[in-house]
């Protein structure tokens, strides 16, 4: 029996994206604005399946 | 880092596991719940004694599904920690065009929206702030300019002013500029509204819900209630709006804890953009949120959730800001650990001229940035934001919800903690519990979607 049912899986995310431009919009999630948070937000470039850089990021 | 919570929708429990440096959502069964509980955080007397009759076969099962996703990537992924990209380059402005408001709301963080002393942004200030703009964006092409005050409809003839300022000078420059603003809507008659929508990218309208709750704490100068008016405009603001961008914003403060009512006042009300927000206010302030109202405020979030998924099954559907996540096509890394980039690629600039890091900075000396009428900067403010980051808070490290939430407002760790590098615990505690909540409806809303 599955006892775990992935609902969103982003395991391929980010193998080969160019990602860092910073185009976005900026956001601010304070009491006084409601322009964005980084959760509502989405990359310009939308085709691209940004997420949380994995493999090609440079590393500290 | 892996992350299991509950989320109960209409009397049944739903369990979660969130996979916090890829972001993917699984739902599992409660002995899988408990597995995976044990394994990265503690179980509490009753759930130990539960576990305790999970059967050998269920776990070795348990076990065989984790390798599986393991090794697939989908959860146990490794944190990688990349270098930020720090230009200095600055793309969106805060203006503050004028330091005056017609309402005096009780919590207001800008002193009844004057920041202390009464302005008006005079229009050489503006432009200049257009240029320093689009001379500290480098190679950035996407530029924003929020207008902002106190109230920005006291002043709209400056506003149409920088806006073609700013479109010609961006044009010249190679720039792209949108526009947003942010205003409390006693002045947004039928022409401005049409102005607005055809100007602005986003507009947020300030409305605290319900009628008492708006009334006991946006006053107008002369003391009386200003919903009546606001709600008209905004609703007239909202039908020509159409798919364009708005939101309706309020705050709720220790008055109102069953700030549910009010985000569904606003749906009533016909909005379907909505976002409420604690207020943010020094402790000792006796509308200021405390340690002990969090349990109470997070009841509330929890029951809210729950109305909420019911209204979007219906042609009630509803948007509620701080339950947004984006699972799919969330931002980059950089953005995620950057969050809101106050005081490095983000500044405000007060009327008269003075830049800060963001408009909650405001009249703190220590950082003000330079002027952008005599043309001074001092990099050394923006070094200190760009020297902050999740990687910095220490206790971030160790949070799931750190790619969401990108360290929390600085200028509220400033205002509670006194330092930027140093979280709120009030903040953190409602930042998490809005997260599982936002996934929990994520998974609730994909499961019924998937049964139907
Ligand atoms: S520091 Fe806080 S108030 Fe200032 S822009 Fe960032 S999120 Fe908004
Ligand atoms: S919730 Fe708190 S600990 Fe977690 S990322 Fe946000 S500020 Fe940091």
């Amino acid at each position: 029996m599955k006892k775990i049912e992935v609902l969103y899986d982003n395991s391929a995310k980010n193998d080969n994206t160019v990602y860092g431009c910073l185009e976005c919009q900026s956001s601010c999630q304070s009491a006084c604005k409601t322009s964005c948070t980084i959760g509502n937000q989405n990359c310009l470039k939308k085709e691209e399946k940004i997420n949380v850089v994995k493999k090609d990021a440079p590393v500290l | 880092m892996i992350h299991t919570f509950a989320f109960q929708y209409r009397k049944k429990n739903y369990y979660f596991l969130f996979e916090s440096e890829n972001s993917s959502l699984l739902k599992i069964e409660r002995p899988v719940f408990l597995y995976f509980k044990k394994k990265y955080g503690a179980l509490n007397e009753v759930e130990e004694s539960e576990y305790s009759s999970v059967t050998a076969t269920d776990i070795a099962e348990i076990a065989e599904e984790e390798a599986e996703l393991v090794r697939r990537g989908v959860i146990g992924v490794r944190e990688v920690k990349t270098t930020l990209k720090r230009t200095g380059e600055i793309k969106s402005l805060c203006l503050n065009v004028c330091h005056a408001c017609n309402l005096t709301c009780s919590y207001c963080f800008a002193a009844q929206g004057t920041y202390h002393a009464e302005a008006y942004m005079p229009l050489k200030t503006a432009r200049a702030a257009v240029d320093f703009l689009i001379e500290k964006s480098g190679k950035k092409r996407n530029l924003e300019i929020d207008f902002f005050g106190g109230e920005p409809l006291l002043t709209l003839d400056a506003v149409k002013a920088v806006v073609e300022y700013a479109r010609g000078a961006c044009e010249k420059a190679g720039k792209r500029i949108s526009f947003t603003m942010t205003t409390n809507g006693v002045l947004l008659d039928g022409e401005t509204a049409a102005y607005l929508n055809e100007t602005m990218d986003n507009v947020v309208i300030s409305i605290d819900g319900r009628k008492a709750v708006h009334d006991a704490l946006r006053k107008t100068v002369n003391g009386g209630g200003s919903y009546d008016a606001v709600i008209e405009n905004a609703l007239r603001f909202k039908k020509i709006r159409e798919k364009k961008r708005y939101y309706v914003r309020g705050t709720f403060t220790k008055n109102n804890l069953d700030f549910k009512e009010d985000i569904l006042a606003l749906s009533d009300a016909g909005f379907d953009q909505i976002s409420l927000e604690p207020v943010v206010l020094e402790e000792g302030n006796p509308l200021a949120i405390r340690t002990e109202d969090v349990e109470r405020i997070i009841d509330e979030y929890e029951s809210f959730a729950e109305e909420y998924i019911d209204r979007r099954r219906t042609d009630k559907w509803f948007n509620f800001f701080h339950f947004m996540v984006d699972l799919e096509k969330g931002p980059c890394v950089y953005k995620r650990l950057n969050g809101c980039g106050a005081g490095d690629e983000y500044a405000a600039i007060t009327p008269e001229g003075d830049i800060y890091p963001c408009h909650q900075f405001i009249g703190k000396a220590e950082y003000k940035m330079g002027s952008v009428l005599d043309g001074s900067f001092d990099p050394s403010v923006q070094k200190i934001f760009q020297n902050s980051s999740v990687y910095t808070k220490e206790s971030c490290g160790n949070c799931f919800a750190k790619y969401f939430c990108s360290g929390g407002c600085a200028a509220n760790s400033v205002t509670h903690e006194g330092n930027i590098n140093k979280t709120n615990a009030v903040y953190c505690a409602l930042m998490k519990k809005r997260l599982e909540l936002s996934l929990g409806i994520k998974g609730v809303e994909k499961k019924l979607k998937i049964e139907n």
